[in-house]
């Protein structure tokens, strides 16, 4: 056996690891989730009640993954046109020094721990949530079904808008280095037919990093739709009926901050611990199917 | 002959090094100017100053005159200037996730130049006279990046000519094609001068030979000599065109 075939062996060893792990979670995740199934049948998915009381036990996660849905779409929403103006500014519009030391603050949004965005978002953000959005909109337009709960700055959209702080680094950083590739001849051709920079950056930058862009949104909305810490500390933590996403400014849970805040409490005898993993699978699936998206849009556009 | 652009006393540095040094130089109109000289020599930062490509560049610095008609360039909106003075760069590239008609039409889109119905009358007549139209008039809705790399050449010069330039300025434009794609653009480029003003840098001396009829031969920023392309080939004034044109330096 020569260099080339033992290193070859190797990294195949290790990329089999890597899959052999995900398959092992996987088929775990569906054997402790299959009991819940079992008992509860489809209602398990498009059901909302929740009570894990022995002998009244009933698991439906309807509303955790509604409530994924919408605190990432909230956060994907906000988020994503922040991260891009960011992005074009310090791409097409900022000098050498200021993007320079820009983008390490931007990079370094990116390292806090989730906690401590929790942290801020339960004693500072959702005040100022709460004061200068949520209450305003409800006022002038509480008629509005999603405007109509009563703001309290633990909901929906404190979740969401958190999230959306939390993405800005990855979505931004992506976008920057995607616009970065944009071949210089493309904005100076543009420029020459005597387009201004508004038509560079629409018909020249975006237009040629649109693929790029797209794969950094999913990439955002996958980092969104697992992050869990900071999202449990300001959504409320509804379970049942209520953590259904009627309001913006109701109370809500989603997949992940229900497994964080019940795992815990869980009694090892009845199915609670199941209906929790349950909950995990689904997230799982959701993580999956939007990183391969991700994956495969910014590896067909990077070719 | 009338002189349709002059450069008077062009200084251009890029932080500070400077690498255009007093270009004086008066472009005839209606015929090709080629200006050549050994790689690095400043060709097209010369080039460049003459449609305020170099404005885009905060690390470049521009001093001196550039008269269109003997107005100075400098002193108009830049954006009428391009459009008056068309550039075709070495290196084709199409506009992403354009069509070829949309490729062609952008320019005069984008300065509003012309309505819906008469666009594709300019799209047309401009793919005519950079000799595509018979090959791309029944894909003019695919992808421009479908095209060869000599088509896609040519469509960047449809695409200039679309705005109806007085000048049109081009860098090494053939420099990235195959021989034929080559003698199809040099034909279209002695085609054109009867309705403009044509700049080519080129580094193939052959090439300044058989298009253009004045020459200026650059070195090291500054133009060392300017004459019709036969009398600077044939007698050469200045010693370091002679040893340029006779391969002595390169
Ligand atoms: N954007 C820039 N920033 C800094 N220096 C530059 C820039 N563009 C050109 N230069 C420098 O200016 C000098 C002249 O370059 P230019 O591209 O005009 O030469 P050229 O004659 O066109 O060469 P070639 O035949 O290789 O295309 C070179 O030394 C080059 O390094
Ligand atoms: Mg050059």
């Amino acid at each position: 056996m020569n260099e080339d075939e033992v290193f070859y062996l190797f990294s195949l060893a290790v990329a089999s690891i890597s899959l052999l792990l995900l398959a092992l979670i996987l088929v775990v995740l569906v054997q402790y989730t299959l009991p819940v199934i079992k008992e509860m049948g489809f209602d398990y998915f498009i059901t909302s009640s929740w009570n894990p009381v022995f002998g009244k036990e009933k698991y439906g996660i309807l509303p955790y993954f509604l409530g994924t849905v919408l605190t990432s779409f909230i956060a994907v929403l906000v988020g994503v046109p922040i991260s891009f103006g960011i992005a074009l500014f310090l791409t097409e519009y900022s000098n050498k020094t200021l993007k320079k030391y820009l983008s390490i603050m931007i990079d370094l949004l990116a390292a806090i721990p989730s906690v401590i965005y929790g942290l801020w978002g339960f004693f500072v953000f959702r005040n100022f949530i709460l004061d200068y959005i949520e209450k305003p909109l409800h006022n002038y337009f509480g008629k509005i079904s999603i405007f109509s709960a009563t703001p309290t700055g633990l909901d929906f959209l404190s979740g969401g808008l958190i999230l959306a702080i939390m993405i800005i680094p990855i979505v931004s950083s992506v976008t920057r280095e995607v616009l970065e590739l944009v071949p210089t001849e493309i904005k100076e051709g543009i420029y020459a037919i005597g387009g201004n920079r508004y038509d560079v950056i629409v018909y020249g930058s975006i237009r040629y990093s649109k693929n790029g862009i797209l794969g950094a949104i999913l990439l955002g909305l996958g980092r969104a739709v697992g992050e869990t810490m900071a999202v449990s500390m300001v959504i409320g933590n509804a379970t049942g009926e209520n953590a259904l996403p009627r309001s913006l400014f109701s109370a809500g849970q989603t997949l992940s901050s229900l497994i964080a805040n019940e795992f815990n409490e869980a009694n090892p005898t009845s199915l609670h611990p199941n209906a929790l993993v349950g909950a995990g699978l689904v997230l799982l699936m959701m993580a999956i199917v939007v990183n391969l998206g991700a994956r495969a849009i910014v590896s067909k556009y990077k070719r | 002959m009338k002189t349709k652009i002059e450069i008077r006393n062009l200084n251009v540095w890029f932080n500070k090094r400077q690498v255009i040094y007093d270009v004086n130089l008066k472009v005839p109109e209606q015929a090709i100017t080629a200006v050549i000289g050994p790689s690095g020599c400043g060709k097209s930062t010369l080039l460049r100053a003459i449609n305020r490509l170099h404005d885009l560049i905060p690390e470049a610095k521009v001093k001196g005159e550039v008269l269109l008609d003997g107005k100075d360039i400098y002193k108009e909106d830049p954006l009428v200037v391009r459009r008056k003075i068309g550039m075709v760069f070495q290196k084709p590239v199409p506009f992403p996730s354009m069509s070829i008609f949309e490729n062609v039409a952008i320019g005069v889109k984008l300065n509003d130049l012309a309505k819906k119905e008469r666009l594709e009358k300019i799209v047309e007549r401009s793919l005519r006279m950079a000799a595509l139209w018979e090959e791309v008039k029944d894909i003019l809705e695919s992808p421009a990046t479908s095209l060869s790399v000599g088509q896609q050449q040519r469509l960047t010069i449809a695409r200039t000519l679309a705005l109806e330039p007085e000048v049109l300025l081009m860098d090494e434009p053939t420099s990235a094609l195959d021989p034929v794609s080559m003698k199809k653009i040099e034909e279209l480029i002695v085609n054109l001068k009867n309705d403009y003003t044509i700049v080519v840098v080129t580094h193939d001396m052959r090439q300044a030979a058989r298009i253009s009829d004045f020459t200026a031969f650059m070195y090291e920023g500054k133009i060392i000599e300017f004459n019709e392309t036969s009398e600077l080939f044939r007698n050469p004034k200045e010693e370091i065109t002679e040893k340029y044109i006779t391969g002595r330096i390169s």
